[in-house]
Protein backbone atom coordinates (compact mmCIF):
# COMPACT_ATOMS: atom_id res chain seq x y z
CA UNK A 1 0.00 0.00 0.00
CA UNK A 2 2.84 2.35 0.75
CA UNK A 3 4.84 1.62 -2.35
CA UNK A 4 1.90 1.65 -4.74
CA UNK A 5 2.31 4.45 -7.26
CA UNK A 6 -0.75 6.22 -8.57
CA UNK A 7 -1.48 6.13 -12.24
CA UNK A 8 -0.41 9.58 -13.28
CA UNK A 9 -0.76 8.95 -16.97
CA UNK A 10 -3.72 10.50 -18.65
CA UNK A 11 -6.57 8.12 -18.20
CA UNK A 12 -9.09 9.58 -20.61
CA UNK A 13 -9.94 6.14 -21.92
CA UNK A 14 -10.41 4.47 -18.57
CA UNK A 15 -13.90 4.25 -17.23
CA UNK A 16 -14.42 4.85 -13.51
CA UNK A 17 -14.49 1.13 -12.72
CA UNK A 18 -11.01 0.58 -14.05
CA UNK A 19 -9.34 3.06 -11.72
CA UNK A 20 -7.71 1.36 -8.82
CA UNK A 21 -8.05 3.36 -5.61
CA UNK A 22 -5.01 2.29 -3.74
CA UNK A 23 -5.91 4.52 -0.81
CA UNK A 24 -8.29 3.48 1.85
CA UNK A 25 -11.48 5.49 1.90
CA UNK A 26 -12.24 6.28 5.53
CA UNK A 27 -15.60 7.50 6.72
CA UNK A 28 -15.95 11.21 6.38
CA UNK A 29 -18.33 13.36 8.36
CA UNK A 30 -20.39 13.72 5.20
CA UNK A 31 -20.68 9.93 4.84
CA UNK A 32 -21.90 9.72 8.43
CA UNK A 33 -24.44 12.53 7.98
CA UNK A 34 -22.50 14.87 10.22
CA UNK A 35 -21.24 18.42 9.69
CA UNK A 36 -18.15 19.62 11.50
CA UNK A 37 -18.29 23.24 12.59
CA UNK A 38 -15.57 25.26 10.88
CA UNK A 39 -15.21 27.44 13.95
CA UNK A 40 -15.24 25.15 16.99
CA UNK A 41 -14.83 21.70 15.45
CA UNK A 42 -18.04 20.35 16.96
CA UNK A 43 -19.75 17.62 14.96
CA UNK A 44 -23.38 18.43 14.36
CA UNK A 45 -26.04 16.17 12.97
CA UNK A 46 -26.46 16.81 9.26
CA UNK A 47 -28.93 19.53 8.46
CA UNK A 48 -29.17 21.60 5.37
CA UNK A 49 -26.58 24.32 4.81
CA UNK A 50 -27.06 27.49 6.76
CA UNK A 51 -28.10 26.03 10.13
CA UNK A 52 -26.15 27.05 13.21
CA UNK A 53 -23.70 24.99 15.23
CA UNK A 54 -25.28 23.80 18.46
CA UNK A 55 -22.11 24.56 20.41
CA UNK A 56 -20.85 27.91 19.09
CA UNK A 57 -23.74 29.07 16.86
CA UNK A 58 -21.54 29.59 13.81
CA UNK A 59 -23.24 29.02 10.48
CA UNK A 60 -22.67 25.46 9.29
CA UNK A 61 -21.66 24.47 5.79
CA UNK A 62 -21.06 20.93 4.56
CA UNK A 63 -18.35 22.40 2.34
CA UNK A 64 -17.32 26.03 2.05
CA UNK A 65 -19.97 27.64 -0.18
CA UNK A 66 -18.98 28.19 -3.83
CA UNK A 67 -15.44 27.39 -2.79
CA UNK A 68 -13.98 26.85 -6.24
CA UNK A 69 -15.71 29.82 -7.85
CA UNK A 70 -14.59 32.14 -5.09
CA UNK A 71 -11.04 30.86 -5.17
CA UNK A 72 -10.88 31.27 -8.94
CA UNK A 73 -12.26 34.81 -8.74
CA UNK A 74 -9.92 35.93 -5.96
CA UNK A 75 -6.95 34.26 -7.55
CA UNK A 76 -7.56 35.85 -10.95
CA UNK A 77 -7.92 39.23 -9.25
CA UNK A 78 -4.59 38.58 -7.53
CA UNK A 79 -2.96 37.66 -10.85
CA UNK A 80 -4.18 40.92 -12.36
CA UNK A 81 -2.90 42.96 -9.41
CA UNK A 82 0.41 41.12 -9.56
CA UNK A 83 1.27 42.99 -12.78
CA UNK A 84 1.09 46.59 -11.42
CA UNK A 85 2.64 45.33 -8.17
CA UNK A 86 5.76 44.45 -10.09
CA UNK A 87 5.77 47.22 -12.69
CA UNK A 88 4.85 50.26 -10.61
CA UNK A 89 7.39 51.74 -8.19
CA UNK A 90 7.25 50.55 -4.58
CA UNK A 91 9.31 53.45 -3.26
CA UNK A 92 10.33 56.87 -4.46
CA UNK A 93 13.54 58.27 -3.03
CA UNK A 94 14.27 62.00 -3.19
CA UNK A 95 17.70 63.05 -2.07
CA UNK A 96 20.33 65.64 -2.82
CA UNK A 97 21.45 63.47 -5.69
CA UNK A 98 18.07 63.57 -7.35
CA UNK A 99 15.06 61.30 -7.24
CA UNK A 100 14.79 57.64 -7.97
CA UNK A 101 11.89 55.22 -8.27
CA UNK A 102 12.32 51.59 -7.33
CA UNK A 103 10.21 48.62 -8.26
CA UNK A 104 10.51 45.37 -6.29
CA UNK A 105 12.87 43.84 -8.80
CA UNK A 106 15.09 46.92 -9.16
CA UNK A 107 15.42 46.93 -5.36
CA UNK A 108 16.49 43.29 -5.40
CA UNK A 109 19.01 43.97 -8.18
CA UNK A 110 20.35 47.01 -6.35
CA UNK A 111 21.03 45.04 -3.15
CA UNK A 112 22.47 42.12 -5.07
CA UNK A 113 24.90 44.39 -6.90
CA UNK A 114 25.94 46.11 -3.70
CA UNK A 115 26.83 42.65 -2.31
CA UNK A 116 23.98 42.68 0.19
CA UNK A 117 22.95 39.16 -0.72
CA UNK A 118 20.90 38.53 2.43
CA UNK A 119 18.53 41.48 1.98
CA UNK A 120 18.35 40.82 -1.75
CA UNK A 121 17.29 37.21 -1.18
CA UNK A 122 14.82 38.03 1.60
CA UNK A 123 13.09 40.61 -0.58
CA UNK A 124 13.20 38.34 -3.62
CA UNK A 125 11.78 35.35 -1.76
CA UNK A 126 9.11 37.31 0.16
CA UNK A 127 7.99 39.65 -2.61
CA UNK A 128 8.47 37.80 -5.88
CA UNK A 129 8.95 34.10 -5.28
CA UNK A 130 6.32 33.55 -2.55
CA UNK A 131 3.43 35.39 -4.27
CA UNK A 132 4.26 33.66 -7.55
CA UNK A 133 4.46 30.27 -5.81
CA UNK A 134 1.13 30.90 -4.11
CA UNK A 135 -0.55 31.78 -7.39
CA UNK A 136 0.94 28.75 -9.15
CA UNK A 137 0.00 26.28 -6.40
CA UNK A 138 -3.53 27.65 -6.20
CA UNK A 139 -3.91 27.36 -9.97
CA UNK A 140 -2.58 23.81 -9.86
CA UNK A 141 -4.96 22.86 -7.03
CA UNK A 142 -7.95 24.33 -8.84
CA UNK A 143 -7.06 22.50 -12.04
CA UNK A 144 -6.24 19.28 -10.18
CA UNK A 145 -9.57 19.33 -8.39
CA UNK A 146 -11.38 20.00 -11.63
CA UNK A 147 -9.63 17.22 -13.52
CA UNK A 148 -10.13 14.81 -10.67
CA UNK A 149 -13.82 15.52 -10.54
CA UNK A 150 -14.15 14.81 -14.25
CA UNK A 151 -11.97 11.72 -13.69
CA UNK A 152 -9.51 12.78 -16.38
CA UNK A 153 -6.46 12.67 -14.23
CA UNK A 154 -5.57 11.53 -10.75
CA UNK A 155 -3.12 13.37 -8.58
CA UNK A 156 -2.33 11.97 -5.18
CA UNK A 157 -4.69 13.78 -2.83
CA UNK A 158 -2.26 13.81 0.08
CA UNK A 159 0.22 15.72 -2.07
CA UNK A 160 -2.46 18.25 -2.99
CA UNK A 161 -3.18 18.53 0.75
CA UNK A 162 0.49 19.30 1.40
CA UNK A 163 0.48 21.94 -1.35
CA UNK A 164 -2.59 23.53 0.22
CA UNK A 165 -0.84 23.60 3.60
CA UNK A 166 2.17 25.31 1.99
CA UNK A 167 -0.07 28.03 0.54
CA UNK A 168 -1.72 28.58 3.91
CA UNK A 169 1.60 28.74 5.71
CA UNK A 170 3.44 31.12 3.40
CA UNK A 171 0.45 33.39 2.80
CA UNK A 172 1.23 35.98 5.43
CA UNK A 173 4.97 36.18 4.85
CA UNK A 174 4.78 38.13 1.62
CA UNK A 175 3.54 41.09 3.66
CA UNK A 176 7.18 41.78 4.66
CA UNK A 177 7.75 44.23 1.82
CA UNK A 178 4.65 46.24 2.66
CA UNK A 179 5.95 46.68 6.21
CA UNK A 180 9.42 47.59 4.95
CA UNK A 181 8.01 50.28 2.67
CA UNK A 182 5.88 51.81 5.42
CA UNK A 183 8.80 51.84 7.86
CA UNK A 184 11.09 53.43 5.29
CA UNK A 185 8.47 56.08 4.55
CA UNK A 186 8.11 56.85 8.25
CA UNK A 187 11.83 56.89 9.00
CA UNK A 188 13.40 58.64 6.05
CA UNK A 189 11.72 62.04 6.18
CA UNK A 190 14.76 64.31 6.45
CA UNK A 191 13.37 66.99 4.25
CA UNK A 192 16.18 68.27 2.08
CA UNK A 193 18.63 65.44 2.78
CA UNK A 194 16.51 62.48 1.82
CA UNK A 195 12.87 61.47 1.62
CA UNK A 196 11.44 58.07 0.87
CA UNK A 197 7.76 57.72 0.06
CA UNK A 198 5.61 54.76 -0.85
CA UNK A 199 4.75 54.37 -4.51
CA UNK A 200 1.55 53.05 -6.08
CA UNK A 201 3.20 49.61 -6.39
CA UNK A 202 2.89 49.22 -2.62
CA UNK A 203 -0.91 49.45 -2.81
CA UNK A 204 -1.06 46.90 -5.63
CA UNK A 205 1.31 44.59 -3.80
CA UNK A 206 -0.73 44.80 -0.58
CA UNK A 207 -3.79 43.91 -2.65
CA UNK A 208 -2.00 40.83 -4.05
CA UNK A 209 -1.17 39.59 -0.55
CA UNK A 210 -4.70 40.12 0.77
CA UNK A 211 -6.32 38.58 -2.33
CA UNK A 212 -4.12 35.47 -2.28
CA UNK A 213 -4.78 35.02 1.44
CA UNK A 214 -8.52 35.31 0.85
CA UNK A 215 -8.22 32.88 -2.07
CA UNK A 216 -6.52 30.23 0.04
CA UNK A 217 -9.04 30.81 2.84
CA UNK A 218 -11.97 30.25 0.50
CA UNK A 219 -10.49 27.06 -0.94
CA UNK A 220 -11.89 24.02 0.81
CA UNK A 221 -9.27 21.22 0.96
CA UNK A 222 -11.98 18.61 1.57
CA UNK A 223 -13.01 19.05 -2.07
CA UNK A 224 -9.71 17.42 -3.06
CA UNK A 225 -10.79 14.25 -1.26
CA UNK A 226 -14.41 14.44 -2.34
CA UNK A 227 -13.36 14.55 -5.95
CA UNK A 228 -10.72 11.88 -5.55
CA UNK A 229 -13.28 9.44 -4.22
CA UNK A 230 -16.14 10.60 -6.38
CA UNK A 231 -16.11 7.45 -8.46
CA UNK A 232 -14.83 5.20 -5.71
CA UNK A 233 -17.59 5.22 -3.14
CA UNK A 234 -19.03 1.78 -3.93
CA UNK A 235 -15.73 -0.09 -3.89
CA UNK A 236 -13.54 1.81 -1.51
CA UNK A 237 -15.57 2.15 1.66
CA UNK A 238 -13.64 0.29 4.33
CA UNK A 239 -14.81 -3.20 5.10
CA UNK A 240 -11.76 -5.20 6.05
CA UNK A 241 -9.44 -2.77 7.72
CA UNK A 242 -6.99 -4.58 9.92
CA UNK A 243 -5.08 -1.94 11.83
CA UNK A 244 -1.36 -2.15 12.63
CA UNK B 1 0.09 4.68 3.99
CA UNK B 2 -1.28 4.33 7.42
CA UNK B 3 1.85 2.94 8.98
CA UNK B 4 3.81 5.79 7.54
CA UNK B 5 1.88 8.16 9.80
CA UNK B 6 1.30 6.06 12.87
CA UNK B 7 4.90 5.00 13.31
CA UNK B 8 6.02 8.61 13.45
CA UNK B 9 3.63 9.27 16.29
CA UNK B 10 4.16 8.61 19.99
CA UNK B 11 2.98 5.27 21.30
CA UNK B 12 -0.19 6.65 22.80
CA UNK B 13 -1.46 7.53 19.35
CA UNK B 14 -1.43 4.10 17.84
CA UNK B 15 -4.95 3.59 19.05
CA UNK B 16 -6.14 6.59 17.07
CA UNK B 17 -7.90 5.11 14.10
CA UNK B 18 -10.61 6.39 11.86
CA UNK B 19 -14.10 5.10 12.35
CA UNK B 20 -14.34 1.69 10.79
CA UNK B 21 -17.05 -0.19 9.07
CA UNK B 22 -18.86 -2.22 11.69
CA UNK B 23 -17.66 -0.18 14.66
CA UNK B 24 -20.59 0.95 16.73
CA UNK B 25 -20.98 4.54 17.72
CA UNK B 26 -23.77 6.88 18.55
CA UNK B 27 -24.20 9.68 16.06
CA UNK B 28 -26.41 11.57 18.51
CA UNK B 29 -23.51 11.96 20.93
CA UNK B 30 -20.65 13.34 18.89
CA UNK B 31 -18.61 14.73 21.77
CA UNK B 32 -16.30 11.74 21.61
CA UNK B 33 -15.68 12.12 17.90
CA UNK B 34 -13.18 14.35 16.15
CA UNK B 35 -13.21 15.39 12.53
CA UNK B 36 -10.25 16.30 10.36
CA UNK B 37 -10.57 19.90 9.18
CA UNK B 38 -8.80 19.22 5.92
CA UNK B 39 -10.21 15.91 4.71
CA UNK B 40 -13.36 15.42 6.80
CA UNK B 41 -12.43 11.95 8.12
CA UNK B 42 -14.05 11.17 11.47
CA UNK B 43 -12.14 9.70 14.42
CA UNK B 44 -12.97 8.31 17.80
CA UNK B 45 -11.18 10.56 20.26
CA UNK B 46 -8.44 9.07 22.39
CA UNK B 47 -6.98 10.55 25.55
CA UNK B 48 -3.64 12.18 24.83
CA UNK B 49 -0.71 12.70 27.13
CA UNK B 50 0.23 16.30 27.84
CA UNK B 51 2.03 17.89 24.92
CA UNK B 52 0.95 15.23 22.45
CA UNK B 53 -0.80 15.88 19.20
CA UNK B 54 -3.11 13.67 17.19
CA UNK B 55 -2.70 13.63 13.43
CA UNK B 56 -5.04 12.50 10.70
CA UNK B 57 -3.85 9.22 9.15
CA UNK B 58 -5.57 10.11 5.90
CA UNK B 59 -4.11 13.53 5.04
CA UNK B 60 -1.61 14.19 7.86
CA UNK B 61 -3.25 17.34 9.23
CA UNK B 62 -3.27 17.95 12.96
CA UNK B 63 -6.54 16.79 14.48
CA UNK B 64 -6.33 18.02 18.04
CA UNK B 65 -3.76 18.28 20.77
CA UNK B 66 -3.37 18.31 24.48
CA UNK B 67 -1.29 21.39 24.95
CA UNK B 68 -1.47 24.18 27.47
CA UNK B 69 -4.45 24.30 29.75
CA UNK B 70 -6.55 27.42 29.92
CA UNK B 71 -5.05 28.34 33.30
CA UNK B 72 -1.60 28.30 31.71
CA UNK B 73 -2.85 30.33 28.77
CA UNK B 74 -4.08 33.29 30.83
CA UNK B 75 -0.64 34.42 32.10
CA UNK B 76 0.74 34.06 28.58
CA UNK B 77 -2.00 36.32 27.24
CA UNK B 78 -1.38 38.88 30.00
CA UNK B 79 2.36 38.91 29.32
CA UNK B 80 1.72 39.30 25.60
CA UNK B 81 -0.53 42.24 26.31
CA UNK B 82 2.15 43.96 28.40
CA UNK B 83 4.72 43.46 25.67
CA UNK B 84 2.18 44.63 23.11
CA UNK B 85 1.82 47.92 25.00
CA UNK B 86 5.61 48.37 25.30
CA UNK B 87 6.03 47.53 21.60
CA UNK B 88 3.64 50.27 20.60
CA UNK B 89 4.57 52.92 23.15
CA UNK B 90 8.27 53.14 22.34
CA UNK B 91 10.12 53.80 19.10
CA UNK B 92 11.13 50.71 17.16
CA UNK B 93 14.17 52.27 15.63
CA UNK B 94 15.97 55.58 15.46
CA UNK B 95 18.03 56.69 12.47
CA UNK B 96 20.66 59.35 12.27
CA UNK B 97 21.57 60.93 8.94
CA UNK B 98 24.26 63.56 9.45
CA UNK B 99 22.73 64.82 12.67
CA UNK B 100 19.15 64.58 11.46
CA UNK B 101 17.41 62.27 13.89
CA UNK B 102 14.24 60.43 13.02
CA UNK B 103 12.37 57.68 14.83
CA UNK B 104 9.16 55.79 14.42
CA UNK B 105 6.73 53.59 16.27
CA UNK B 106 4.47 51.01 14.67
CA UNK B 107 1.54 53.42 14.66
CA UNK B 108 3.84 56.10 13.27
CA UNK B 109 4.70 53.84 10.35
CA UNK B 110 1.02 53.26 9.63
CA UNK B 111 0.27 56.98 9.89
CA UNK B 112 3.14 57.81 7.53
CA UNK B 113 1.31 55.85 4.84
CA UNK B 114 -1.80 57.99 5.34
CA UNK B 115 0.30 61.16 5.04
CA UNK B 116 2.02 59.80 1.94
CA UNK B 117 -1.38 59.33 0.30
CA UNK B 118 -1.30 55.52 0.44
CA UNK B 119 -4.20 55.05 2.83
CA UNK B 120 -5.00 51.44 1.77
CA UNK B 121 -1.50 50.36 2.78
CA UNK B 122 -1.79 52.32 6.02
CA UNK B 123 -5.04 50.56 6.84
CA UNK B 124 -3.47 47.20 6.02
CA UNK B 125 -0.50 47.84 8.32
CA UNK B 126 -2.76 49.16 11.07
CA UNK B 127 -5.12 46.19 10.93
CA UNK B 128 -2.59 43.37 10.63
CA UNK B 129 -0.09 44.57 13.21
CA UNK B 130 -2.19 46.57 15.65
CA UNK B 131 -5.94 46.13 15.55
CA UNK B 132 -6.22 42.37 14.96
CA UNK B 133 -3.53 41.26 17.44
CA UNK B 134 -4.81 43.66 20.10
CA UNK B 135 -8.40 42.53 19.71
CA UNK B 136 -7.39 38.90 19.76
CA UNK B 137 -5.52 39.37 23.06
CA UNK B 138 -8.34 41.40 24.62
CA UNK B 139 -10.99 38.89 23.56
CA UNK B 140 -8.87 36.03 24.91
CA UNK B 141 -8.66 37.87 28.24
CA UNK B 142 -12.40 38.41 28.19
CA UNK B 143 -12.95 34.68 27.69
CA UNK B 144 -10.19 33.34 29.94
CA UNK B 145 -10.62 35.50 33.05
CA UNK B 146 -14.18 34.33 33.90
CA UNK B 147 -13.29 30.74 33.01
CA UNK B 148 -10.18 30.69 35.18
CA UNK B 149 -11.35 32.77 38.12
CA UNK B 150 -15.05 32.06 38.38
CA UNK B 151 -15.40 28.83 36.42
CA UNK B 152 -18.14 30.37 34.33
CA UNK B 153 -18.50 31.05 30.64
CA UNK B 154 -18.61 34.79 29.91
CA UNK B 155 -21.56 36.26 28.11
CA UNK B 156 -21.17 35.88 24.38
CA UNK B 157 -18.23 33.48 24.63
CA UNK B 158 -19.27 31.72 21.44
CA UNK B 159 -19.17 34.96 19.50
CA UNK B 160 -15.86 36.01 21.05
CA UNK B 161 -14.20 32.72 20.14
CA UNK B 162 -15.49 32.94 16.58
CA UNK B 163 -14.05 36.43 16.23
CA UNK B 164 -10.71 35.27 17.71
CA UNK B 165 -10.52 32.55 15.11
CA UNK B 166 -11.02 35.05 12.28
CA UNK B 167 -8.53 37.58 13.70
CA UNK B 168 -5.86 34.95 14.12
CA UNK B 169 -5.39 34.51 10.37
CA UNK B 170 -4.71 38.19 9.91
CA UNK B 171 -2.45 39.07 12.81
CA UNK B 172 1.07 39.51 11.44
CA UNK B 173 3.29 40.65 14.31
CA UNK B 174 6.02 38.13 13.50
CA UNK B 175 6.01 39.11 9.83
CA UNK B 176 6.30 42.73 10.88
CA UNK B 177 9.33 41.87 13.02
CA UNK B 178 11.11 40.40 9.99
CA UNK B 179 10.07 43.52 8.06
CA UNK B 180 11.74 45.70 10.69
CA UNK B 181 14.93 43.64 10.48
CA UNK B 182 15.00 43.89 6.69
CA UNK B 183 14.51 47.66 6.98
CA UNK B 184 17.40 47.91 9.44
CA UNK B 185 19.77 46.04 7.14
CA UNK B 186 18.56 48.08 4.20
CA UNK B 187 19.25 51.35 5.99
CA UNK B 188 22.50 50.26 7.60
CA UNK B 189 24.63 51.53 4.71
CA UNK B 190 22.83 54.84 4.39
CA UNK B 191 22.24 56.09 7.93
CA UNK B 192 23.25 55.28 11.50
CA UNK B 193 20.66 52.89 12.90
CA UNK B 194 19.90 52.78 16.63
CA UNK B 195 17.52 49.96 17.60
CA UNK B 196 14.81 51.03 20.04
CA UNK B 197 13.20 49.31 23.02
CA UNK B 198 10.17 48.35 20.95
CA UNK B 199 12.35 46.26 18.62
CA UNK B 200 13.35 43.93 21.46
CA UNK B 201 9.84 44.04 22.82
CA UNK B 202 8.48 42.96 19.42
CA UNK B 203 10.88 40.03 19.39
CA UNK B 204 9.64 38.86 22.81
CA UNK B 205 6.03 39.52 21.83
CA UNK B 206 6.40 37.33 18.73
CA UNK B 207 7.60 34.42 20.88
CA UNK B 208 4.72 34.84 23.32
CA UNK B 209 2.20 35.05 20.50
CA UNK B 210 3.50 31.75 19.13
CA UNK B 211 2.88 30.21 22.56
CA UNK B 212 -0.59 31.79 22.77
CA UNK B 213 -1.64 30.68 19.28
CA UNK B 214 -0.44 27.14 19.96
CA UNK B 215 -3.76 26.82 21.80
CA UNK B 216 -6.37 26.63 19.07
CA UNK B 217 -9.91 27.91 19.37
CA UNK B 218 -11.16 24.33 19.07
CA UNK B 219 -8.91 23.36 22.03
CA UNK B 220 -10.52 26.11 24.12
CA UNK B 221 -13.96 24.78 23.21
CA UNK B 222 -12.97 21.21 24.01
CA UNK B 223 -11.64 22.15 27.42
CA UNK B 224 -14.66 24.29 28.25
CA UNK B 225 -16.90 21.40 27.30
CA UNK B 226 -14.82 18.83 29.18
CA UNK B 227 -14.92 20.83 32.42
CA UNK B 228 -18.58 21.65 31.91
CA UNK B 229 -18.36 25.32 32.85
CA UNK B 230 -21.68 27.03 33.22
Amino acid sequence: MITAKPDLKSSDDSSPEQIDFERQHFYTAKDLSLISCHSCGHLNALTEDGKHCERCHAVLHIRKPASLDRTWALMLAAVIMYIPANLLPMTRTDSLLGSQEDTIMSGVIYFWQSNDYLVASVIFIASIFVPMLKLMILTFLLIAVRRQSSNKKRWRPEQCAVLYRIVEFIGRWSMIDVFVVSLLTALIQMQSLATISAGPGAVAFGAVVVLTMLASLSFDPRIIWDNYYRYATPVALPNSTSQD
Amino acid sequence: MQQEHTTSLPQSHSSLTPLQHGVRFDVRDTSNLACCEECDVVYQRVELKKGDKAYCVCCGAELYRRGRTLSELLPLVLTSLIFFIISNAFPIVEVDLQGNLSETTLLGAAMAMFHAGRAPVGILVLLTTFVFPLFELLLLLYVLIPINLFKTKPQGMAFALRVIRVFRNWGMIEVFLIGVLVTLVKLAGMVVVIPGIALWSFAVLSIFLVLVTSVKVTDIWDEVEKNDYR
